[in-house]
């Protein structure tokens, strides 16, 4: 028996005609979503061959995301949603690296960007001739495969390396759930807004939270803030979760469009510091409350700042959630003192199954239970957890993961380039953007190459926005490249490097 | 010989956003980000693209004219910094 697919089936039986759904202008009852969902899960059987179907997930449209992970779900099958803005050459590599097995999208995008592979391809915009009658609940296979602990992979960089696939079983999926209904006493009456891809965990995690409450969801397929701002205005939108870019590109419109956001009951902000004094204004302007979390796609929600503290420990990503503990450990990976920094490691029960294959480095993330998250954090004696950084090497641009080996191994290929350095740079828009530091023996300006071999052979996301030619790269005293020290120097020179973007995307002005 | 260079770059920017949506029908008055032809990150790197390519230099408020978020407007953006 499948726990997702038997809750939402309970939530269809509960009110079959609500509208669990709204995508633009299209609106889909649960009654609705229950049968697409049971004719993709048939269809998914009758092309499986018989095998587990591990199917890469690769569309640009939700109602293909909604229906296709709960009818794995009802299937025991494995759901792996990807980035379709990856390159064909990155997608083909994740579908190796998770040992897919059947490809599902618009029939379209998938050959011209797959073509042939040995992959089962299966089409939503197309319709099956012939289908198998099977009892799918009663079916041995089907019981077989529920065993399974990967019913959903995120991979962790759309990247062209190796992705790290985070493989989460469906009891979890539905007790992370049930973590953000209790969190933040969301009811069958809620209406939560996604704006967020299903590639991505927060997408995925704004599916599953209103459709298995019963709730209505409304989706975005494109953020802008006017979209945005009309959509929480014309269903009243009641909860979300703002990837910090989104609610910076918002942050103005909140308050001058206060009138017409009193839906809002509670908005959750993510690695988005916002000061103490915009959220208080937001709340009386909106009356809706600001909650901070801390976590990542391997252990979930492992810290909340709930507005009862925001004033006092406004500088902390809050306390510990129920049932949640969380350690400061010291380089010898011993507790640290109160307020010392050293690594964050979070004991959950809401945490992964592993990464996909990979027992090696799921062994190493862990300590005792405890999931090593490779950040950087202090906690303070009432055990109010501060972020400080992140240890490992790893870029957040967007909200997405991005490996600077990726890029450093893409941008190697350049005959005439020696040795490059990868490093994030501070964004006010993005978080961070890439620069890529580059050293040749060339005298003649190889930039525009680059950018020409960035764009072919680097997904959107990871192409530097920034190239620099310095004589030489900072080095630590072991002799290894200073990223640290890169990014100290290159963060002082970013003067607004995405205020074009901010202009054009939403209408900002700029000083110049 | 600044308008023959225009098809030029009209092109260049044309193929760009091609090479990002292989399906779609553009023409030289479409608007790559209204039309949501490019993500946010794509748009960021045509722009820079173009800047290292053509060897000019936009100022951000100089993208806030919708005009230039077309392929032709762009494009002549381009070659009208050539002659400035």
């Amino acid at each position: 028996m499948s726990p997702i697919y038997s809750r939402f089936q309970q939530m269809v039986l509960l009110s079959p005609d609500k509208v669990a759904l709204h995508i633009d202008e299209q609106h889909y009852t649960y009654a609705q979503l229950l049968d697409m969902v049971d004719n993709i899960a048939a269809r998914i059987l009758t092309h499986c061959n018989g095998i587990r179907p591990r199917v890469a997930l690769i569309t640009l449209d939700q109602i293909d995301n909604v229906c296709v992970s709960l009818a794995l779900a009802k299937l025991g099958g494995c759901c792996i949603p990807m980035n379709a803005h990856m390159l064909p050459e990155q997608l083909q590599q994740a579908c190796e690296a998770v040992d897919a097995t059947m490809v599902i999208g618009k029939k379209a995008f998938i050959k011209k960007t797959l073509g042939q592979t040995q992959l089962t391809y299966l089409f939503t915009d197309t319709v099956d001739e012939q289908m198998n009658n099977i009892d799918m609940l009663s079916d041995l296979r089907v019981q077989e495969w529920m065993k399974a602990d990967d019913y959903l992979i995120t991979l962790s960089s759309g990247s062209t390396g190796k992705p790290k696939p985070i493989m989460i079983s469906q009891d979890v999926k539905l007790a992370r759930a049930e973590q953000t209904w209790s969190l933040y006493q969301l009811t069958a009456n809620d209406i939560v807004l996604c704006a967020s891809p299903f590639f991505h965990s927060l997408g995925q995690r704004l599916t599953f939270v209103p459709l298995l409450l019963g709730a209505e969801m409304v989706h975005l397929s494109r953020f802008t803030p006017a979209a945005w701002l009309a959509a929480v205005k014309l269903q009243k939108v009641s909860f979300i979760i703002a990837v910090s870019s989104h609610l910076y590109a918002l942050k103005n419109s909140l308050l001058s469009n206060a009138q017409a956001l009193n839906s809002l009951r509670t908005i959750v902000t993510s690695s988005a510091p916002i000061d103490a004094a915009f959220k208080a204004q937001v709340f009386q302007a909106i009356g809706c409350d600001f909650h901070e979390i801390y976590g990542a796609t391997e252990i979930a929600v492992a810290t909340n700042l709930a507005p009862k503290d925001a004033s006092e420990k406004y500088q902390t990503v809050g306390a510990p959630c129920e049932q949640v503990n969380v350690l400061v450990l010291d380089e010898d990976l011993k507790a640290a003192e109160v307020g010392e920094i050293g690594q964050i490691a979070v004991k959950s029960p809401l945490r992964f199954n592993g990464y996909y294959k990979n027992e090696s480095l799921s062994q190493a993330a862990l300590k005792d239970e405890y999931f090593l998250t490779g950040d950087i954090g202090k906690v303070d004696h009432e055990g109010f957890l501060t972020y400080v950084g992140r240890q490992k090497d790893i870029i957040i641009s967007g909200g997405i993961n991005i490996y600077p080996k990726d890029i450093e191994t893409a941008l190697l290929k350049h005959e005439l380039l020696n040795e490059v350095a990868v490093v994030g740079i501070d964004d006010s828009l993005l978080g961070e953007v890439i620069i890529a530091v580059c050293i040749t023996d060339n005298n003649n300006n190889i930039e525009p190459e680059l950018r020409k071999l960035s764009n072919k052979t680097l997904a959107p996301f990871q192409r530097p926005l920034k190239f620099f030619f310095p004589e030489f790269l900072p080095l630590t005293s072991t002799g290894k490249v200073s990223k640290l020290m890169l990014r100290e120097e290159y963060c002082e020179l970013n003067d607004g490097w995405t205020d074009m973007l901010r202009v054009m995307l939403y209408g900002e002005q700029t000083d110049e | 010989m600044k308008n023959e260079r225009v098809g030029e770059v009209v092109e260049y920017i044309t193929s760009y956003i091609q090479q990002h949506n292989d399906d779609i029908s553009i023409n030289d008055g479409s608007n790559f980000v209204k039309e949501g032809l490019l993500d946010s990150f794509a748009i960021l790197s045509l722009i820079m693209t173009l800047e290292s390519e053509f060897n000019v230099k936009f100022k951000p408020i100089e993208l806030a004219n919708e005009e230039l978020q077309t392929i032709k407007g762009l494009a002549q953006a381009v070659c009208n910094k050539w002659s400035s």
